[in-house]
């Protein structure tokens, strides 16, 4: 509480007597200290007396809601906390003008996290007390917290000029003015605090703080612009670095600053002197100072240096963009492995890098004589040694060239055209061949080890996962399993390949069994958990990763403590497949409640950070938390429920418990769904009749099931059927999860389809152009973006009468027929489909959207539109189980003979396919 | 090939699910928060070709005034479909050269089960880790652990250390 309370009653003309006075200062000193017992017994002894007294009521009320204790949600603890409020409520209203009222008004709020409103309170205090730091204090933290940096930034300098002589007040301003943007304000901050410190200080010193110190002031100065000089700031950092070099205890930190500002400055061989030393500092595994490394041997430009940079995993400028002959000669030289002692050789300096190795394969010509003998003998290596990932590994040499830049081939229709695949399929076969007869490696003498077939079969299966051979893949890898049946990899490869052969199930069963192999393996559990749950059984889903989730009763609380979103996530997808909307809904929320918290957890750390002067970090902090809405597993759980919302308002009278919607599903999945029905209904009757003996593996590694203790008030035994979200309204809640996602991942197609889809039902009509056009921006050859400018038009046609006022139907006569080229609706699809006539590769599910434009708005083309998809014989990009099942259903849709046709083609392409 | 490196507060949360995948013992986010605010040299991560991190080692400073400055491996992980390739090690070595320079660490603790061979092996043998303490009934199911240490060779020349070091994130790399 009020760290200068002498005597918190003063100037409000109702002191309390000395003795009560004291009394309320050990209640203070007291909650404090976190002796919420003492402090409560303290508080009653003064309102035996003085029962109305406002300060005191509101501090018991603060107490008694620390008694409360944070996220429990037992009944008790709930009592307690409407008991606090109620106390703080009475407190204020008998002491309106108390600043302690207030104050203690705000820290109830804050506690339910409603800032808003804590920010008013803590304001009203501050309005009768002034200069009251504690509460100051705790304003700035929600101002950060919110980002009211202004506000924050006036608080704190408020509070420095209060206090200037302390560290804390004078980084926390400096910092304030940083987050504003001035730069070379919050120099100029933390220049005049050093200005106040005695020569000789402890600050001067080298160590960890003054270190976090100079590189935060480093890195700001480096963000200084000057008019026309833009690289004025980093110009200053670099000179800057020197100068603060002896109290530097993060010298990796240290030196990469200093490469990133001599690559920006062109200063490349000093840059390549900097490389140097943080490779010999171990870092030459760090694919980012490889990049940075060929910049600085290339002399690339500002703008190439900084999107190296930011790439990510293994990329480096070398797998960005394609090289030059001359480029690429300078590379080799200094990645191949030669006898030049100088310095300039990495494989010579380094021989041990697996990084420098690497990426000299990278660096090669993929038809050239050298690139085939070094990765054949890269190959040969990590084939004897067993390594697992090889496979993936070598998918990253499949590089394809676009607009000067590099993409990754994955579509199975590049990638067996790609030279480096076939090469590996030559090389792999060459292998197969030569260790299945004499057990060498072709035209070696050396005998190998047994298991190098095993491990040539394990990774030619996974070259013909790459070209989606998934039947091929699997004679391989059984195989394997035949002669090691105890290889746990074996049956994680063998389950990946049946679920993306169509064979869900068995795929689950496989990997289940590879599981049953070794117990302590929590990622086999997870892999088996996963795939059950894909598979829609959620009973064994749950009893598997039961034995690794701590838990009395239901795994789910556990996990959902524990964060587990990849599982929360697998089991909402599971849900919503099997038409369980409500709690399909409640675990992609429990998801996004996940994200919540990672967004409040920031809060502790604004005044920790300060303290520790780990500054730099926390500025990457703050960042994070502005764009974790953004982030890939809140934007799975927010599309899904907006989908969910979407399909309560296109069948608004779906019953959660009841059957489930069988008439949106695709064929594959109403059989699954109908299956998982009778199931579930032979299970509830079983488990009726045999009381609850389930003999099932005994749960290790956590409590045995035994003591089925559920508690009832954890947050997933909320309503987790989801019943409240389902009664929300739809068009409300999928709005605003459109407009989050279109404001956080504008880069993704997805958040601009939804925010169509969610528009158009709303009337929008003028938002739902918007979104088509950021579509375009973004892939104009998406197929999702030409279902939606048909599905446009269509209702321009349909709805004479606009929701939208007059202007905005003007808008849209002028802008959308630029959408469509300016023809009309028919010869717009028509366009389309003579493109995909002249590309037979044409993606499948693009092919799917015209056809199905050609059924809604080309009548009298039925056949045509069919030929569309046959035609295609099936050998076009994007061609995938999934994409197979929807094509079928679509075609069953419309025409029953063709679909048995298009089922023999499918079951040709994917010979183990189930369920079509 | 992985790409080894500092972590950032962007990785937090792949590390934590990566942690979910492999190890039973599971921290919430704000635990990830605290490491990377208060030790942000000690947190690495692994990251495959395509971004996606496959490894990471969560590491901190003890704060324990009365024994010499020393760090702690809070928790290591790799995925399995990524092992064999010296990950771990590599991982570990570069999380001991910050804390021992950043921090002037004396020596790194971390917690084993008894029943974990092959990490016991990473750590005695690759890492030259050495058993310090049996910790009885350490881990939630009742297993006990082995409390082990490395210490960074005492008063040694520095450079000398260093190099050592060094030369061990050079091992990790081979292929």
């Amino acid at each position: 509480m009020s760290g200068k309370n002498d005597n918190p009653q003063s100037g409000q003309g109702r002191p309390l007597p000395k003795k009560e006075a004291d009394l309320f200062k050990n209640v203070v000193k007291f909650y404090e200290s976190k002796q919420y017992k003492k402090g409560l017994k303290n508080a009653e002894t003064i309102l035996k007396r003085f029962p109305n007294h406002g300060e005191t009521l509101c501090m018991k009320g603060l107490i008694v809601h620390s008694l409360g204790n944070g996220d429990k949600k037992d009944d008790a603890a709930l009592e307690k906390r409407q008991e606090a409020i109620d106390l703080v409520k009475k407190g204020l209203m008998m002491d309106m003008r108390s600043h302690v009222c207030w104050h203690v008004y705000g820290l109830l709020y804050r506690s339910t996290r409603d800032y808003p409103e804590a920010i008013k309170a803590y304001k009203q205090a501050l309005r009768i007390d002034p200069e009251n730091l504690q509460i100051l204090r705790d304003l700035s933290l929600l101002q950060i917290q919110m980002r009211d940096l202004v506000g924050f930034r006036e608080t704190r300098l408020k509070i420095l000029t209060f206090r200037p002589n302390s560290k804390i007040h004078w980084l926390s301003y400096a910092l304030g003015v940083h987050v504003c943007g001035d730069a070379e304000g919050a120099v100029r901050a933390l220049d005049s605090y050093l200005d106040t410190l005695e020569e000789g200080s402890k600050e001067f010193e080298r160590c960890f703080e003054s270190s976090e110190l100079a590189l935060y002031k480093n890195r700001v100065l480096s963000e200084v612009t000057e008019e026309g000089d833009e690289l004025a700031g980093v110009k200053k950092a670099l000179v800057h670095l020197d100068e603060v070099k002896p109290v530097i205890v993060d010298r990796t930190g240290w030196l990469q600053a200093k490469l990133s500002y001599q690559l920006q400055l062109g200063m490349f061989d000093a840059a390549k002197e900097t490389c140097h030393l943080l490779f010999e500092r171990g870092c030459t595994e760090d694919h980012r100072i490889h990049g940075a490394y060929m910049c600085a041997l290339l002399q690339c430009d500002r703008d190439t240096c900084l999107e190296v940079q930011k790439l990510k995993g293994t990329g480096t400028l070398a797998s960005m963009r394609p090289l030059s002959d001359d480029e690429r000669r300078t590379l080799i030289a200094a990645y191949e492995r030669s006898n030049d002692e100088t310095n300039n050789n990495l494989a010579a300096s380094f021989p041990r890098s697996a990084a420098v190795k690497r990426i000299y394969l990278t660096l090669l010509a993929p038809d050239s004589e050298k690139f085939r003998l070094n990765i054949d003998s890269y190959c040969q290596k990590q084939i004897s040694k067993g390594v697992p990932s090889l496979g993936s590994d070598l998918s990253s040499l499949y590089l394809m060239e676009s607009n000067n830049r590099y993409v990754l081939a994955n579509d199975p229709v590049d990638v067996k055209n790609h030279t480096v695949y076939k090469l590996l399929v030559e090389l792999v076969d060459s292998y197969i061949n030569s260790l299945g007869s004499k057990n060498t490696f072709p035209g070696d003498t050396t005998v190998c080890a047994p298991s190098t077939l095993l491990w040539a079969w394990y990774l030619r299966a996974v070259l013909h996962a790459h070209a989606a051979e998934y039947a091929d893949g699997i004679t391989l890898i059984n195989k394997c399993i035949d002669h090691t049946p105890t290889g746990v990899d074996f049956y994680e490869l063998k389950a990946n390949l049946l679920e993306a052969g169509g064979d869900i199930q068995q795929a689950a069963d496989v990997v289940d069994t590879g599981r049953d192999l070794d117990h302590q393996d929590r990622y086999i559990n997870n892999q088996t958990t996963k795939t059950l749950l894909r598979a829609g059984r959620e009973e064994d889903a749950k009893n598997r990763i039961s034995m690794f989730a701590r838990h009395e009763g239901n795994p789910e609380e556990n996990l959902y403590d524990m964060q587990c979103t990849w599982f929360e996530l697998e089991l909402a997808d599971s849900c919503r497949k099997k038409g369980q909307l409500g709690r399909s809904l409640r675990k992609y929320i429990d998801v996004i409640k996940h994200y919540e918290d990672y967004h409040e957890d920031q809060f502790d750390f604004h005044a920790y950070c300060v303290r520790k002067v780990t500054l730099r970090t926390y500025c990457e902090m703050l960042k994070f938390e502005d764009n974790i809405w953004g982030l890939p597993f809140y934007g799975h759980a927010a599309e899904e429920v907006i989908k969910i919302y979407l399909q309560i308002m296109d069948k608004p009278a779906q019953d959660d418990e009841e059957e489930p919607d069988y008439s949106k599903m695709t064929a594959a999945e109403r059989k699954k769904a109908k299956n998982m029905a009778r199931k579930k209904k032979k299970a509830q009757e079983k488990s009726e009749t045999n009381g609850s003996a389930k003999k099932e593996e005994p749960a290790k590694g956590a409590d045995n099931g035994n003591k089925k203790k559920v508690n009832k008030n954890h947050q997933v035994n909320q309503d987790p059927n989801g019943a409240e979200l389902l009664a929300l309204d739809p068009a409300e809640e999928a709005k605003k999860f459109a407009a989050i996602l279109v404001r956080h991942a504008p880069q993704k197609i997805s958040s601009w389809a939804l925010q169509y889809d969610v528009s158009v039902r709303r009337g929008k009509m003028l938002m739902a152009l918007q979104a088509l056009y950021k579509m375009r921006n973004i892939n104009s050859n998406s197929h999702e973006l030409f279902a939606r400018i048909v599905d446009f038009s269509e209702r321009l046609m349909k709805s004479a009468t606009a929701k939208d006022n007059a202007s905005s139907e003007k808008v849209i006569a002028t802008e959308f027929p630029k959408l469509m080229g300016n023809q009309s609706l028919a010869d717009f699809i028509k366009s389309a489909l003579n493109s995909i006539k002249a590309d037979p590769l044409s993606s499948l599910p693009m092919r799917i959207a015209v056809s199905k434009a050609m059924m809604s708005s080309l009548p009298g083309k039925k056949e045509e539109a069919l030929s569309l998809i046959l035609d295609s014989k099936l050998a076009c990009r994007g061609m995938d189980v999934e994409s197979c099942r929807e094509a079928l259903e679509f075609v069953g849709s419309i025409e029953p003979g063709a679909k048995e046709q298009l089922k023999i083609l499918v079951g040709a392409r994917f010979p183990i396919v189930k369920d079509l | 090939m992985v790409n080894i490196r500092m972590a950032t507060v962007n990785d937090l949360i792949e590390m934590q699910q990566c942690n979910l995948w492999c190890l039973p013992e599971n921290y919430q986010m704000k635990y990830y928060f605290y490491h990377i605010l208060s030790w942000p040299q000690l947190l690495w991560v692994a990251e495959d070709f395509d971004g996606r991190i496959v490894g990471y080692v969560l590491a901190k400073m003890e704060e324990d005034e009365t024994k010499p400055p020393h760090g702690h491996i809070t928790s290591l992980a790799v995925l399995r479909t990524h092992r064999k390739r010296g990950i771990a090690t590599a991982l570990m070595r570069r999380s001991q050269i910050e804390m021992h320079e950043v921090f002037g660490a004396k020596f790194v603790s971390l917690h084993v089960r008894k029943s974990n061979r092959a990490a016991y092996h990473l750590y005695n043998e690759t890492l030259k880790y050495k058993i310090n303490d049996v910790e009885r009934g350490y881990y939630a199911d009742g297993e006990d652990a082995y409390d082990m240490r490395c210490t960074f060779g005492e008063e040694k020349k520095e450079s000398e250390e260093m190099n050592q070091l060094e030369a061990g994130v050079e091992k990790v790399a081979v292929s």
